[in-house]
């Protein structure tokens, strides 16, 4: 007489572990997980060839479930000279801001194919010198400097990250840049935005390689089993 | 890498510092063209003579992008005006190929010395399809248009034709106009305190033309930096003494009996043709043992004839062709053709008259053709033995 009651309750016990295990399981989803940092390392090659750039930047991001928090910083420098009548050079800082959604939901590693959008900001210093030279109107040499300017500008970002081992990952980013702004109101036009790149183009691809480690502070719920 | 080429900006006229001004009257659409006797840009360390002793309906100037502002000076035959332009001038790194350009915006006037002004384009451009200002002068509302012109070929149409004349004056003014010029259309004041003016023309032969006009004068100050002027309309022809004459027909075939400025013809002064003039074309051989022939430039003292009581001077001119006039009388004219160098050419013709009358008030008129030489010089080539009008190469002297 008392088995089957028995057996009701167990079953009635076991839907009620598994609906609090799925509740918590919701409750938690969107706390982050991990923290990956970065670096980049297509802008130390780049500055290997090219001897008229030097820069670096690093990166990092925090997973929302599916959704990420990323934050790039970087520096770079360029220099550049027309002979001798031309001599440019800038240095600046740059960040840029942003969110990635992960389509690889199912991967138990967190590997991500994404696409993001990413805001950038860069603050730097540019100096030009001059020699200009018009057959009515003389040879003339002048010097104009843009200090401390600011831009801004968007980016459309799509890339991947993968678990290469432990808590060593690689991965990409590809960025479509757009919607420039700059301060145009000064005596010398910007010429090369750091993060950006020249403001005569409305819009520009970027690529950077990184190579992240990933700290995790917590590990990430899954449905428990159950011994019955 | 094609990618980046392709990206590349030419580096060929970056700077925008080119200002384009173009010159007009004021009440008309049309283009004015203006004699400069220089354009001064004061401040330049080189040299621009781009427009020294030119007849232009615009100017196109090199603004100085070293400044932010460029005086530009016209020199007229009656006087100066002077431009002031402000803009403003910013530099900018283009590439290591193309070095650094300037970029220069917000095109102002600062000052000037013109009737009026407007600014048409802010913008400044980098070659010579820039226009940015358009400069305007008072209409001179006093000026009557005579164009000589000539029957043209076998048919009844004319054209403009160039004549030489000593002189024309006007009953109210004591000054001579075109004094020993060759004149197509002239441009000559009307007396604007009566309502008709007498023109006399002197030509080269001691005979004089004359040309009655009438009109009506309406003072008004259409543009109020012009003040009060006389508009001329109403033109009438009253007398003429050349062999025709009529109002030019506008283009809706209109009387043009109104004066406007840019000056339109409003009179046309018809020359029966000369249809005894034969042209020689001086020629030298290219080179020694050489059947071709370059054309070759003389120097002319004096064509003698043997009909012509006095010589065609023509006072040592540099010529490359010459018409010399048949004698209407005969059938048969020698020219002497007396070089500076004391050479002398003999061209002797023997040719055939026919009487037509192309154009009424010019009646019957002689039409030269096979034209012969009846003493053969061996530097003499025929080349068209009818003379046309106007005159075109009948025959060649070969040096």
């Amino acid at each position: 007489m008392l088995l089957p009651v028995v057996g009701w309750s167990q079953g009635n016990r076991l839907r009620d572990t598994l609906q609090l295990a799925l509740d918590t399981i919701k409750q938690y989803r969107y706390i982050p997980t991990g923290v990956r940092v970065g670096v980049d390392v297509i802008s130390p090659i780049q500055a290997r060839f090219q001897d008229d750039f030097s820069g670096w930047e690093v990166t990092g991001d925090v997973d929302f479930h599916r959704y990420y928090l990323a934050v790039d910083v970087g520096h770079w420098a360029r220099s550049f000279s027309e002979k001798d009548t031309s001599v440019y050079n800038n240095s600046g800082t740059y960040w840029r801001i942003g969110a990635d959604v992960n389509f690889l939901t199912k991967d138990p590693d967190r590997n991500m194919f994404f696409i993001g959008l990413r805001y950038g900001r860069s603050r730097f210093t540019e100096n030009l010198s001059v020699i200009s030279s018009h057959p009515v109107w003389g040879t003339v040499q002048r010097d104009y400097s843009n200090n401390n300017i600011s831009a801004g500008w968007l980016e459309l970002t799509s890339g991947i990250k993968v678990k290469m081992w432990k808590v060593i990952w690689m991965g990409y980013t590809a960025r479509f840049k757009f919607g420039l702004s700059t301060d145009r109101g000064r005596e010398m036009l910007p010429h090369d935005v750091p993060g950006y790149g020249r403001t005569d183009r409305d819009t520009y691809w970027g690529f950077n390689y990184y190579i992240m480690v990933r700290i995790p502070f917590r590990k990430t719920l899954t449905i428990p089993s159950l011994k019955l | 890498m094609a990618a980046s080429c392709l990206d590349e900006p030419d580096c060929f006229n970056l700077t925008n510092n080119i200002a384009g001004i173009s010159f007009r009257v004021m009440g008309s659409t049309k283009a004015d063209t203006v004699r400069l006797v220089n354009v001064i840009l004061p401040g330049a360390s080189g040299e621009f003579t781009d427009y020294s002793m030119v007849v232009t309906n615009g100017v196109i100037i090199p603004l100085n992008f070293h400044e932010n502002q460029t005086q530009i000076v016209f020199e007229k035959p009656d006087g100066f005006d002077t431009l002031v332009l402000g803009y403003r001038v910013q530099s900018q790194f283009v590439s290591e190929d193309c070095g650094s350009k300037f970029v220069l915006s917000n095109l102002q006037v600062l000052e000037q010395t013109f009737d009026s002004l407007r600014l048409v384009n802010a913008t400044l451009g980098t070659n010579d399809q820039a226009r940015n200002i358009e400069v305007y002068r008072c209409p001179v509302t006093h000026v009557v248009a005579m164009q000589m012109r000539q029957l043209v070929g076998n048919s009844t149409s004319t054209q403009a034709a160039a004549v030489l004349i000593e002189g024309i004056t006007a009953d109210f003014l004591p000054d001579i106009f075109y004094p020993q010029s060759l004149v197509s259309t002239v441009y000559l004041p009307v007396n604007t305190s009566t309502s008709t003016t007498s023109y006399t023309f002197a030509l080269p032969d001691g005979s004089t033309k004359q040309v009655v006009v009438n009109y009506t004068v309406t003072p008004q100050t259409r543009y109020a930096m012009c003040g009060e002027q006389p508009f001329v309309s109403g033109l009438e022809l009253v007398n003429s003494e050349f062999d025709s004459a009529g109002i030019a027909d506008d283009e809706k075939d209109q009387p043009r009996t109104t004066l406007l400025d840019p000056h339109d013809v409003n009179v046309y002064l018809f020359q029966c043709p000369n249809t005894n003039l034969a042209r020689i074309a001086f020629k030298t051989f290219t080179t020694p043992g050489s059947t071709a022939t370059r054309t070759d430039t003389i120097n002319l003292s004096k064509i003698r004839t043997d009909y012509l009581p006095d010589p065609i001077l023509y006072n040592n001119a540099a010529l490359t062709t010459v018409n010399v006039p048949l004698n209407p009388a005969a059938i048969e004219s020698t020219f002497y053709l007396d070089y500076t160098n004391g050479s002398i050419d003999t061209v002797a013709l023997r040719y055939t008259t026919n009487p037509r009358t192309f154009f009424q008030a010019c009646g019957s008129q002689l039409i030269f053709s096979d034209l012969i030489e009846f003493i053969e010089k061996p530097y003499v080539r025929i080349v068209k033995d009818s003379v046309q009008f106007p005159a075109i190469t009948n025959l060649e002297i070969v040096h």
